[in-house]
């Protein structure tokens, strides 16, 4: 599963990029990529469990990034 | 005539203007004091706009994880997944309820980052925030 993303490496790509949770539900994440403020809706429950590629498309286009940039960027971040 | 009211205007003329949007005219309100403005429309012209919202959602398998999911292209947060498109479709309505009361709870963060068109629909799904068919219509889901 080369281009797939686990929930957990998400959360790290988060935390790198400072993004920080807004809302009740603490799952709503705001922070900046490129200079640009970014929003995204991200639900974490277990570090190692993938997150579907429709989802993660979703969370691509919420980031305003290209599908493959943005797995590049998640894999890049998480490490 | 001019629609366009300033703050105190529109508080002593609210009558005349609501009789002005029923009737189908554009009403707005500028506050001179901040240069924000309000327009204001009557329900029919709100929902003719509301039914011609070029609205796309994709559907997407992923057939590792035997998960559907669909997103709204305008505003990729109405969200939702599941094991049939049906159940990802009656997913994401919930995840726009969600979404869109976390967005009004924190307006003045995510104002800033959605577009007039994002702002619309959240804005269309808040105002009928109790009744999940019509947000279903609004998705273009029902």
């Amino acid at each position: 599963m080369l281009d797939s993303v686990t929930q957990g490496e998400f959360r790290r790509f988060l935390l790198k990029y400072h993004f920080l949770p807004k809302g009740r539900r603490k799952t709503l994440f705001v922070g900046f990529i490129d200079g640009r403020p970014r929003t995204v809706s991200f639900h974490y429950h277990k570090d190692r469990k993938y997150i579907p590629k429709g989802t993660l498309n979703a969370m691509a286009k919420q980031l305003g990034i290209e599908k493959d940039r943005h797995v590049d960027m998640v894999k890049d971040g998480s490490r | 005539m001019n629609q366009l009211y300033s703050v105190g205007e529109a508080r002593n003329r609210i009558r005349e203007i609501q009789a002005n949007v029923r009737e189908g005219l554009l009403s707005g309100m500028v506050n001179h004091a901040t240069n924000e403005s309000t327009i204001m429309i009557s329900p029919l012209m709100f929902e003719g706009i509301l039914a011609t919202l070029p609205v796309v959602n994709v559907t997407e398998y992923d057939e590792e994880m035997k998960i559907y999911t669909i997103y709204n292209e305008t505003v990729p947060h109405f969200f939702g997944e599941g094991q049939t498109p049906e159940e990802a479709a009656r997913n994401m309505v919930k995840e726009a309820i969600e979404f869109s009361r976390e967005y009004m709870e924190n307006t003045g963060t995510f104002s800033r980052l959605f577009n007039g068109i994002q702002q619309f629909m959240i804005g269309a799904v808040l105002l009928n925030i109790d009744d999940e068919k019509k947000i279903a219509e609004i998705l273009r889901l029902a």
